[in-house]
């Protein structure tokens, strides 16, 4: 804009110029000056020729002469005047102007006078005129070349001048051009914008129009001020008809009241904001009067000023059927699979009882001196008995894993005599296969650990079982490790492999043989007896205690099984059996007999009891139902009470509440046995204190784990004493002996209150709260002297803050909680709370 | 250029003379010595086939004057004359180019259509008095320089030729 109109000022004053040059030049302000001179010249040798003539001739008649002087004099006047002489003047001709004139006035004089003079004064004059003419030629060519230049000069003054204005046009044009590329430009760009705009609103209009949702806009007072979308299809109804009528008469919440939406934008858009992932349930209204259900949403926008509401609305009644729809089917299987679950209950009850008896009773003849014959044909019974209840409990651990009913019973135990049992366990198979067994172990495995043996020996066996299966004539390698998790730090696994050199498994089938139901034919096409059911049960028993098997495999090579199983994080090494036995107290039923108490309905279950715990070398008590083992367990502190669930008069469940209620055995450890084993058992164990879980049939393997551990943690001596006796006596020096069993039943109170709470968590979702309160409780438990206890929650809270995705396993909080049990009982005795009921 | 009533009237009447084909008053022979011949397509003659003029003889035709500067002398001066447009109708001149000739010799073509009212004059008188050969006379063309731009230009100042002597018409 600035250059356009600095353009036109320059242009205004060069045109001006021009203009002023071509007026200079086109009014010619000068005659012909050259000529002019050129003609004095001229005129002047025309008076020469003229005084020669009349020389010569000696005519009479001066006319001629005369006017031949006239006209060169009046040439002089000519050259005199003005503009002309002042042009000789600025060339510096001056002097010879002057000359020429001077001589003329002379001349003039004569000529004017007599004629007798004038003749007598012509040779002279003939004399003096060559001069004259010189005089008039040397202004003549100084005046040629002087104007020659002036007029170039003036030429070249115009031609710049008229560049100068050319160029200033072309620039003014080119400004002019950019100016209209810029605003053709700009009008491209508006059509451009335009068709956007169009294009824009076209879209919007074909997505309210496609939505299958109807769209409103409301106004002040929730007042319609247009619908559209899917309106009509929704509500049946014109959308002209409904603007102006306000929102509940299309749309209600669902208890049938008006919603009201707040107009502020702020507080809409707060509120929209929040309620943007939640779904805002309605109820839509026609006209006629039907009603259906609805899902809204809703933004508020600001139009011209105004506060609107663009609210969507979906319709889900379909939806709604839908859902219902599942929910039912959903509880139609969810019942059936419940009365299934209930029918493998009442079944498993029925076969184990009678399967109970025929195994214990087998026990009991066995330890009777048999002949030869008898305990051959003994072992036949007690195998195929053993083979009965292995295959029913395999088809029924199936469904139960199904169902989740079973739970981890973690034990101490030492791995290397836990693989030589089953090696033990299964030399008659591997002699029958001809097959060879080795176990490897490294010193690593030579310790103790924590964890569920029954399961693991589930799972080996069936890989070892297998292994025998498809190896003829080979060997079987078992090797053990314990390794840490790279996932869990501090946890650890049990690594054991099962390796033969048997007929292997084709890579197609490495998922398949893990099926149900799914056997693959061994070498040389030999059926290879058994359920199938055996690897799929393997795999789920792993994975619910939370660990996994690996297979790899060569086609008539071999396969290799590897088990990773998780267990406690407690290391001891293993003592030989003899050490044990003569070294650690608590590990020795023999040198610490506990009174058990022993309550079960049916007799012959009761009796196999009696015989079990008598041979682990402790002293039973029997009784027949709950009631009687609860009037017992009242008046007797026992060390520990064994309790069948399912009992006349009073169940277990029961007799164990009341138990834990009040009475001698208020903190006696309890072990259930049930031959259910359903979900609820296990919360309902926990709420009427039953603090472990057998299943019938119990063997006296079973029997003594439990026991083994009950007295475990009875000793307060040992490497690791339960409680810490100078911090108790600190404390009841500190406080004295009220407070301190004040603050000791408080605690016992709050710690009771934690482990009730255990319970209820879900652990993956709530590790930190698990490790604040397992926190707090260690602090508590330290202060109090229960040592052990801080240890183990301290630890606990580690786990679970280090790696807050995985959860604390349901192995550390029953043992945990066991562990309470104990500190609390002997908490009790010493602040005097209670009397202490264990005889170390 | 001074227009009296008388003037327009003359030249008025002479043009309407000439227009229906009237020839103009004889012209007569000069009595004084004369300072312009008029030869070629004339057909008012009055010496041997020529139109010949001494002063009086130029004086009785119909004057008009020019108040104008010029480039040969400062200021303005007022030029009495005859008009050329009247001086061809009183000669009955019937070329288009008229080639004037002055006392040296120089020669210039002026058109006929130049004669035109408000248009150049033959001048006898400069400021009321005769011009003597030296001050360019006796006759000298002048055109209104001042009165029209177009006559301020080379070509005209050409056609300015002073010290006439000889009018020469042809077609």
């Amino acid at each position: 804009m600035g250059a356009f109109v600095f353009g036109i000022v320059v242009l205004t004053f060069l045109v001006v110029e021009v203009l002023a040059q071509i007026e200079e030049i086109r009014s010619a302000s000068e005659d012909n000056v050259e000529w002019n001179i050129n003609q004095l010249e001229i005129e002047t040798l025309k008076l020469q020729l003229a005084v020669g003539d009349y020389l010569a001739a000696g005519s009479e008649n001066t006319d001629d002469l005369k006017l031949r002087f006239d006209i060169y004099y009046s040439r002089i006047g000519i050259i005199s005047g003005g503009h002309m002489a002042d042009l000789i003047v600025r060339n510096g001709y001056v002097e010879n102007l002057a000359k020429i004139r001077a001589f003329a006035e002379e001349t003039a004089v004569i000529i004017d006078g007599p004629t007798e003079q004038l003749v007598q004064f012509l040779p002279d004059l003939a004399g003096q005129l060559p001069e004259q003419r010189k005089a008039a030629r040397v202004i003549s060519l100084g005046l040629l070349s002087n104007m020659a230049v002036k007029t170039d000069s003036q030429r070249a003054k115009l031609g710049y001048l008229l560049g100068a204005t050319a160029i200033t046009t072309v620039l003014m044009f080119i400004v002019l051009g950019a100016s209209l590329a810029v605003i053709i430009r700009l009008y491209f760009q508006s059509i451009a914008r335009k068709l956007e705009v169009d294009f824009t609103v076209a879209r919007l209009d074909a997505t309210i129009n496609a939505t299958k949702d109807a769209v409103l806009v409301l106004g002040h007072d929730n007042c319609i001020l247009e619908a559209g979308g899917a309106f009509e299809t929704l509500f049946k109804d014109r959308k002209t008809k409904v603007r102006g009528k306000p929102l509940q008469s299309i749309l209600v919440d669902r208890g049938m009241k008006n919603i009201v939406l707040n107009q502020t934008s702020e507080t809409t858009q707060a509120i929209s904001e929040k309620r943007r992932t939640a779904t805002l349930k309605g109820i839509g209204r026609r006209q006629d009067g039907t009603r259906f259900p609805v899902e809204y949403s809703f933004q508020s926008v600001i139009v011209n000023q105004t506060n609107c509401i663009v609210m969507f609305i979906t319709d889900v009644a379909e939806q709604v059927q839908d859902k219902s729809n599942l929910v039912e089917a959903r509880n139609k299987a969810q019942a059936a699979a419940q009365e299934k679950s209930r029918f493998i209950g009442i079944i498993s009850h029925e076969m184990r009882t009678p399967l109970n008896g025929v195994l214990g009773s087998l026990e009991v003849i066995e330890a009777e001196k048999l002949s030869n014959k008898q305990i051959r044909f003994l072992g036949v019974a007690k195998r195929s008995s053993t083979r009965l209840l292995g295959l029913v409990e395999k088809v029924l651990s199936v469904s139960q894993l199904e169902s989740r009913k079973t739970i981890l019973k973690p034990t101490t135990f030492c791995v290397n005599k836990f693989l030589e049992k089953l090696k033990d366990d299964y030399q008659f198979e591997a002699a029958n296969s001809k097959n060879k067994m080795e176990i490897s172990t490294s010193n690593t495995t030579n310790l103790q650990v924590f964890g569920d043996t029954e399961i693991l020996g589930h799972i080996v066996g069936n890989l070892l079982s297998n292994a025998l299966k498809f190896t003829d004539q080979g060997s079987i390698k078992i090797s053990a490790n314990i390794e840490e998790s790279s996932r869990q730090p501090g946890a650890l696994f049990l690594v054991i492999s099962v390796k033969d050199n048997g007929c292997g498994i084709s890579s197609e089938n490495l998922d398949k043989i893990f099926e149900d139901f799914v056997s693959i034919p061994g070498v040389g096409g030999k059926t290879i007896s058994g359920t199938g059911l055996g690897l799929g049960i393997a795999q789920r028993l792993a994975d619910f205690a939370g660990g996994w098997i690996d297979v790899e495999s060569t086609l008539n090579l071999g396969s290799v099984f590897t088990l990773h199983f998780p267990v406690g994080s407690r290391r001891f090494t293993c003592l030989d059996t003899e050490e044990i036995s003569a070294s650690s107290g608590h590990e020795q039923p023999e040198n610490a007999p506990l009174n058990i108490l022993v309550a079960e309905d049916d007799e012959i279950s009761r009796t196999i009891f009696e015989e079990q715990i008598r041979t682990l070398g402790h002293t039973p008590q029997m009784v027949v139902d709950g009631v009687q083992c609860v009037q017992s367990a009242v008046k007797t502190c026992f060390d520990a009470i064994l309790m069948d669930f399912s009992m006349p008069n009073m169940d277990g469940l029961e007799a164990a509440r009341r138990i834990r209620a009040s009475g001698a055995s208020k903190n006696t450890p309890i072990i259930g046995i049930s031959a259910n084993r359903t979900d609820d058992i296990r919360t309902k164990t926990r709420d009427s204190g039953i603090n472990f879980l057998l299943s019938k049939p119990v063997s006296k393997n079973a029997l003594q784990e439990a026991l083994l551990t009950i007295s475990e943690l009875a000793g307060s001596d040992g490497t690791e004493p339960i409680l810490d006796k100078t911090v108790i006596a600190d404390v009841l020096d500190v406080l004295g002996v009220e407070k301190s069993r004040q603050q000791a039943r408080q605690f016992i109170a709050t710690t009771d209150q934690f482990f009730a709470e255990l319970d209820r968590y879900d652990w993956s979702d709530s590790a930190t709260e698990f490790a604040t309160s397992s926190h707090k409780t260690a602090g508590r438990a330290a202060l109090m002297g229960a040592r052990k206890l801080a240890e183990v929650l301290s630890e606990l809270e580690d786990r679970a803050v280090g790696n807050a995705e995985l959860p604390v396993s349901e192995v550390e909080i029953q043992k945990a909680q066991y562990l309470w049990l104990i500190t609390k009982r002997l908490l009790e005795c010493e602040y005097g709370l209670q009397k202490p009921a264990v005889h170390i | 250029m001074k227009m009296t009533t008388a003037n327009v009237t003359f030249s008025v009447g002479l043009w309407i003379g000439l227009a229906f084909g009237a020839m103009a008053e004889k012209l007569p022979v000069p009595n004084t010595n004369p300072i312009l011949t008029v030869s070629g397509a004339v057909s008012n003659t009055n010496v041997k086939n020529n139109s010949v003029f001494d002063y009086e003889l130029l004086r009785s035709l119909p004057v008009t004057s020019i108040e104008t500067g010029s480039i040969w002398y400062d200021g303005t001066a007022i030029f009495e004359g005859v008009s050329l447009v009247d001086f061809l109708a009183e000669i009955g001149a019937e070329g288009s180019v008229l080639e004037v000739t002055a006392l040296n010799e120089y020669t210039i073509e002026i058109p006929v259509s130049d004669a035109v009212i408000d248009g150049p004059i033959l001048a006898y008188l400069m400021n009321g008095e005769q011009m003597p050969v030296r001050g360019k006379g006796p006759l000298w063309i002048i055109y209104p320089y001042d009165q029209n731009i177009r006559y301020r230009s080379e070509v005209y100042y050409a056609r300015s030729i002073w010290q006439v002597s000889r009018i020469n018409i042809r077609d």
